[in-house]
């Protein structure tokens, strides 16, 4: 089959978007399919740039290239989705947050422009009358499911897929510190990690891997980190390359992924599939999918106190720490998580 | 966010409005009509721009003072909807039509013609008679823009003639959601001009359960006193009035009393002199509300004559029908669509002749008169009352992401046409192509 | 509630859309007009009368308005008055009631306020009721007149005054008309002058390009000269002295050539006329003459044949394809070439042939000699002194030729041998050798064309 994979894209900006839509399109390949994705540029600021973006992508044609017949379109992101295509499957990483679900939070755009309701009243518009053109709506996750169903009444089916690389994690014996991969900015909450860090009575090392997209983001959670005087027990890996990445996973004591409301999350599979505890948040969305409260990791408040508490737990409690981690990785193969199974599920 | 689609919840409501004591019958009569009503069924936030305000109003609903620079927009976007009240006064309404202008909401227009608000506006507030001829230009052509011409170099010697051809009203409405207007007149026009939704409500003004009209008071017996009340500018037809009663024969069983602020008064005695009407005519000056309705209570026939009008309902001929008075009004504007049976029509071309007409038969009769009082009392509590007002307001709330909906529809195709006219000359499918692309998104 | 209802239409949108493009156009256009617009400097508006200011507070005397006229008056008038200016139809009417002097101008202002739309507007006009009431009685059937000729008589002192003033108003009036005149006429004279100097100096251009023009001219052929001198274009004057030289030099002397041609008087004695193509010195022509046989030949060596015609002889210069192609069909006894053949690519001798077999008479005779590329000698060294021939031609390429060309009774002659050349001897070697080397230098093939 031909099929174009419709994404957006933030040009000089890549994360796990990026890696989802690459690995989809390289998993059709395996498949025998022809595939291709199709990325278009969003900006969605000012609030009204977002309207002219939804008509141009109803504005496309995609139906057919050269006289030959697009067989399927798989629309990832919104705007992306709204493009118009007889045999549309939407497998939705996340609608458009600030409209919705974020609308209220301090993370918010949206709300800060005047016109900002005018805006959001016209993409949940949008979103309510032409998602179900598509013949089958996927989400990435639960969460983004409930998300749907809340805010515009569409059910969807969640669909869950294997992070990059899968085959290539792997586990040794667990060393003195704490891993917390991620992207630096505000929604994934290195700050909370840090204060949790100036409140554990043991001395809890933690290594933050990743970069940050505003570069003044990551000299401001370094100083942060000399404020609260934890900078001795803090190590800034940066971004590093994969290899690298799995070897932390495999030696860490646990892993710590406390975002708020994810949509989804990588950090959390790796974690298991690297036969690795999780230490996250009750209001950290994807990652409850998976993690067991006290068989797989620990799910606290997302408040300083309840995360030193947790760190504290596993290092004082290194053996439980590590059955947990093998849990995990149980868990992790009683999910049936492959490529194969959703392309047989976004191509029925 | 999920408030949104229950119908149970509170809607969240903006009202920006001038408050008490701002000296506009909006303030005095409107607000303080419908704000009990209106904050009870609401989560209410009023947002003014004066320093002071009547801290009473606190007691039914919270205050918020803004400064049109300097607004939080996110505290607006939180409520469900934000209603704008807009008058002819640029002292009262200036800040919250700017408001207006960027953070999209339902307009109260209480002025159809508004033509004196965006002059003093721009030329007197703002200094920037550029903006204004600008404005005239993008609504009215080259016609209009010549018209401004003459108008500032004539020191607004047309001003008139402006107010009747350029009412300017569109630019009242720019960027709203929707409109709310109290007159057949403005409705007619408002959804002539196809691009918002317009909703038509009567004026409010509150009645007492226990109202004490004053009818009962009133005996009927010479002299029969006449009442006109109010800013006594031009358009109150002042020296009119004097002219059909100095040349009634029977002018000795009237007296009329004039209570308001007088332009001028100094010559208007002296024409009242001139006229020999000095035995027959009391000027009162300003006078508060209490004296005011006293005088209303004891009054025979009031005289609310007005030409030119704003096409706005009248909230001083609401306050006429509150005493349960007969009245004489111009046949004009909002005043045309009143029933002759509850008050008597006067025609512009022959004002003098159709007074002198109404007195003489409220000589030979006043109870019909008095009958049209009453009938005018019992169409201010059917239909201007306060309640049914509010739910008006309240639907037209609940339809406000409706509204938002259709706007961007608007906004869109404004761009997108804008976009267009920079690389196409000539198109003749091409609107109607993304017309039809915007309807499928944000059409029902 | 009665709503408008808010339901989004379509065509609304389009019109919407449309609005918008052409509102973007015109104000790209004017942007674009703004840029490209020069600064005007024309002469400046003449105003005979002074601009009208509004009275702030509404109140006029009609002297203030009186000092208009005309045009200019009516607008006043509705702008004072009516505080508005007069549309179209109104100035129009106006103006066409004042001029034609039914009415004046204190009917006009009387007209205007006492107007429903004046009383209105409430201006006050001092001095207008008692003129007015005046104009009015003077209206009057008879008593008008009477009226008219009292106030005419009261009003004469002030008629002479105003006479005398209307007279230096009208002088002042054309006073300044004179003056803008002048004014023009000073604009109109640099405008000339400017005129006059873009023409001057277009004339200069002109003479400056036509100069150009020749250098270039004169470049141009110089450069041509050399490259045809380059690519050997010589003019053939040259190249047929230089022929003739060559000939001489090589060929053999007159007398012996001629001798030689002796040999083919049998074949033409009963077959004239003769053409005689590439005719050269003329030696055969020359023969033939002698022997009372008509014949004339052609060649392009202008020397040559101007040399034959001096002997008598009838030549004509010209490329002898274009002399063959002006010949008639079936009008020449016998055609001959002499060492022409080996001097034409092989395209223009099937051509040659091919013409010769169309002039020919049936049973006419056409001759080729041409050297003899059997002789050793003569086809790898002797055949290349004369730089204009192309390559031998064999006997037995020239015998398929002719056989294809339709003609029959073809011979061979082998020509000329090389006498004083053989070697001595008796032997095999010596007889091939000589025959090789030492044969018959020329051949010449015969052909006759089918018919009596």
């Amino acid at each position: 089959m031909r099929i174009l994979i419709a994404t957006v894209q933030v040009p000089f900006i890549r994360g796990g978007a990026e890696i989802h839509a690459e690995g989809l399109c390289d998993a059709l390949h395996q498949a025998g399919h022809e595939a291709e994705i199709l990325a278009i540029p969003f900006k969605w600021y000012p609030p009204e740039k977002i309207l002219d973006h939804i008509l141009a992508c109803r504005l496309l044609d995609v139906t057919e290239v050269a006289g030959t017949r697009v067989d399927r379109l798989i629309g990832l992101r919104f705007p992306a989705y709204l493009i118009p295509h007889p045999n549309k499957v939407l497998w939705i990483l996340h609608q458009h947050r600030t409209a919705y679900e974020l609308w209220d939070h301090a993370l918010s755009d949206l709300v800060y422009y005047p016109n900002g309701s005018q805006v959001r009243d016209a993409i949940e518009q949008a979103d309510r009358k032409l998602i179900p053109e598509a013949r089958a709506v996927f989400a990435n996750s639960r969460n983004v499911a409930q998300r749907l169903k809340r805010f515009c009444g569409i059910d969807s089916t969640p669909l869950y897929h294997p992070p990059p690389n899968a085959e290539k994690f792997y586990y040794t014996e667990a060393e003195d510190f704490l891993f917390f991969p991620s992207r630096l900015c505000i929604p994934k909450r290195q700050e909370l990690a840090l204060r949790a860090l100036a409140m554990t009575r043991n001395p809890v090392r933690l290594s933050f891997a990743g970069t940050s997209d505003h570069p003044d983001y990551t000299p401001k959670l370094e100083s942060m980190a000399r404020k609260l005087k934890i900078h001795n027990r803090v190590e800034w890996l940066g971004g590093i390359n994969e290899d690298e990445k799995r070897s932390r996973y495999a030696r860490a004591l646990a892993v710590v992924y406390p975002p708020v409301d994810e949509d989804y999350g990588y950090v959390t599979l790796e974690a298991m599939l690297a036969s690795k505890p999780v230490i996250t948040c009750r209001d950290s969305g994807g990652p409850l999918e998976f993690v067991l409260d006290q068989t797989t990791g620990l799910i606290t408040e997302p408040t300083p106190e309840a995360l030193a508490t947790a760190f504290d737990f596993v290092w004082e409690n290194r053996e439980q720490a590590a059955a947990w981690g093998r849990a995990g990785r149980v868990r992790y193969e009683s999910l049936n998580l492959s490529w194969t199974n959703v392309i047989q599920k976004l191509l029925a | 966010m999920d408030q949104r689609n229950s119908e149970a919840a509170r809607m969240k409501i903006n009202w920006f409005c001038p408050l008490p004591p701002a000296k506009t019958s909006i303030a005095d009569d409107y607000l303080v009509g419908i704000l009990p009503a209106l904050a009870n069924q609401t989560e209410l936030i009023l947002w003014t721009d004066q320093s002071t305000w009547d801290r009473n109003l606190e007691n039914l609903a919270p205050v918020r003072r803004y400064d049109p620079d300097r607004i939080s927009w996110p505290e607006l976007n939180q409520a469900d909807v934000t209603f704008y009240n807009i008058g002819n006064n640029h002292l009262f309404h200036a800040a919250i039509w700017q408001v207006s202008r960027r953070h999209p909401g339902i307009v109260v227009l209480h002025d159809l013609r508004v033509h004196n608000f965006f002059d003093s506006l721009y030329r007197r507030q703002w200094s920037d008679v550029a903006g204004y001829l600008a404005q005239m230009k993008r609504y009215y052509g080259d016609e209009g823009l010549r018209a401004a011409k003459d108008l500032v170099n004539s020191g607004a010697a047309n001003i008139d003639f402006m107010i009747e051809h350029y009412p300017l009203t569109p630019l009242a409405l720019e960027n709203c959601l929707a409109a709310v207007v109290h007159s057949d007149e403005a409705f007619a026009r408002v959804a002539a001009m196809r691009e918002w939704p317009v909703v038509h409500a009567s004026l409010p003004r509150s009645l007492p359960p226990q109202h004490n009209d004053g009818a009962s008071l009133r005996l009927m017996e010479r002299p029969y006193r006449l009442i006109m009340f109010g800013y006594m500018g031009r358009n109150r037809r002042v020296d009119v009035v004097l002219k059909a009663l100095s040349a009634l024969p029977e002018r000795d069983c009237f007296r009329l009393d004039i209570f308001g602020e007088i332009p001028d008064a100094r010559s208007l005695r002296r024409r009242i002199a001139k006229l020999d009407l000095g035995h027959l005519v009391r000027l009162h000056g300003y006078t508060p509300e209490t004296e005011l309705n006293k005088a209303l209570r004891t009054s025979h026939l009031a005289i609310n004559l007005r030409y030119p009008t704003m096409g706005e309902a009248s909230g001083s001929q609401l306050r006429i029908w509150y005493h349960a008075l007969p009245s004489l009004v111009t046949d004009v504007g909002w005043y045309s669509s009143l029933s002759r049976d509850t008050v008597a029509h006067v025609r512009l071309e022959h004002e003098v002749a159709d007074i002198q007409s109404h007195l003489r038969a409220f000589l030979k009769d006043p109870q019909p008169f008095a009958a049209m009082g009453q009938r005018s009392l019992r169409t201010l509590r059917e239909q201007h009352n306060p309640e049914r007002y509010v739910r008006t307001i309240l639907d037209v709330a609940a339809a406000a992401r409706q509204f938002r909906v259709r706007k961007s529809a608007y906004d869109l195709a404004r761009r997108a046409g804008t976009m267009m006219g920079s690389w196409t000359s000539k198109a003749s499918h091409e609107p109607i192509r993304i017309a039809e692309k915007i309807c499928e998104v944000f059409g029902p | 509630m009665r709503m408008n209802p808010p339901q989004l239409e379509i065509d609304v949108l389009a019109a919407v859309i449309s609005e918008s493009m052409a509102a973007q156009q015109e104000d790209q256009m004017l942007a674009h007009n703004a840029q490209t617009a020069s600064p005007k400097n024309g002469p400046p508006k003449l105003k005979l009368q002074p601009d009208f200011q509004a009275s702030a507070d509404h109140r006029y005397h009609i002297h203030d308005l009186l000092r208009y006229h005309d045009r200019v008056f009516v607008q006043v008038a509705y702008r004072a008055v009516l505080k508005r200016s007069p549309d179209e139809r109104e100035l129009l009417r106006d103006l066409q009631r004042l001029r034609s002097g039914n009415t004046n101008k204190i009917d006009l202002l009387a007209a205007l306020r006492f107007s429903a739309e004046g009383r209105a507007k409430g201006v006050r006009l001092d001095g207008l009721v008692v003129p007015a009431l005046i104009r009015r009685l003077g209206q009057l059937p008879v008593l008008g007149y009477a009226v008219r000729l009292g106030i005419a008589l009261v009003r004469l002192p002030n008629q002479i005054r105003d006479q005398r003033e209307f007279g230096s108003y009208v002088l002042s009036q054309h006073e300044q008309i004179a003056d803008f005149i002048n004014l023009t006429g000073d604009q109109i004279n640099s405008l000339v002058n400017e005129q006059q100097t873009i023409a001057q100096r277009q004339a200069d251009l002109f003479d400056d390009v036509k100069s150009r023009i020749d250098t270039l001219r004169a470049d141009a052929v110089q450069q041509l000269t050399a490259l045809r001198f380059r690519i050997g274009d010589l003019s053939n004057l040259d190249l047929d002295t230089l022929y003739v030289a060559l000939e001489d030099r090589f060929r053999g002397t007159r007398e012996e050539i001629k001798e030689r041609f002796r040999e083919y008087l049998p074949y033409v004695r009963d077959n004239g006329p003769v053409i005689d193509l590439g005719s050269g010195r003329g030696e055969w022509l020359e023969l033939l003459t002698d022997n009372a046989i008509k014949a004339r030949g052609v060649d392009r060596n202008s020397f040559q044949v101007e040399e034959c015609r001096a002997r008598g002889l009838d030549v004509t210069e010209q490329d002898l394809f274009a002399y063959l192609a002006n010949t008639a069909n079936e009008s020449a006894g016998a055609i001959t070439g002499f060492h022409i053949i080996e001097h034409f690519s092989f395209n223009a001798l099937v051509a040659l042939l091919n013409e010769v077999m169309r002039v020919l008479r049936p049973g006419g005779v056409v001759i080729f000699e041409t050297p003899n590329p059997e002789n050793i000698v003569v086809g790898s060294n002797y055949f290349y002194l004369d730089p204009t021939h192309r390559h031998p031609l064999p006997t037995e390429l020239m015998e398929f030729l002719f056989k294809n060309r339709g003609f029959e009774k073809i011979e061979l002659l082998p020509l000329h041998p090389w006498e004083s050349g053989r070697v001595a001897g008796a032997g095999q070697l010596a007889e091939r050798f000589n025959a090789y080397f030492y044969g018959p230098m020329d051949y010449a093939v015969v052909g006759r064309k089918i018919g009596a």
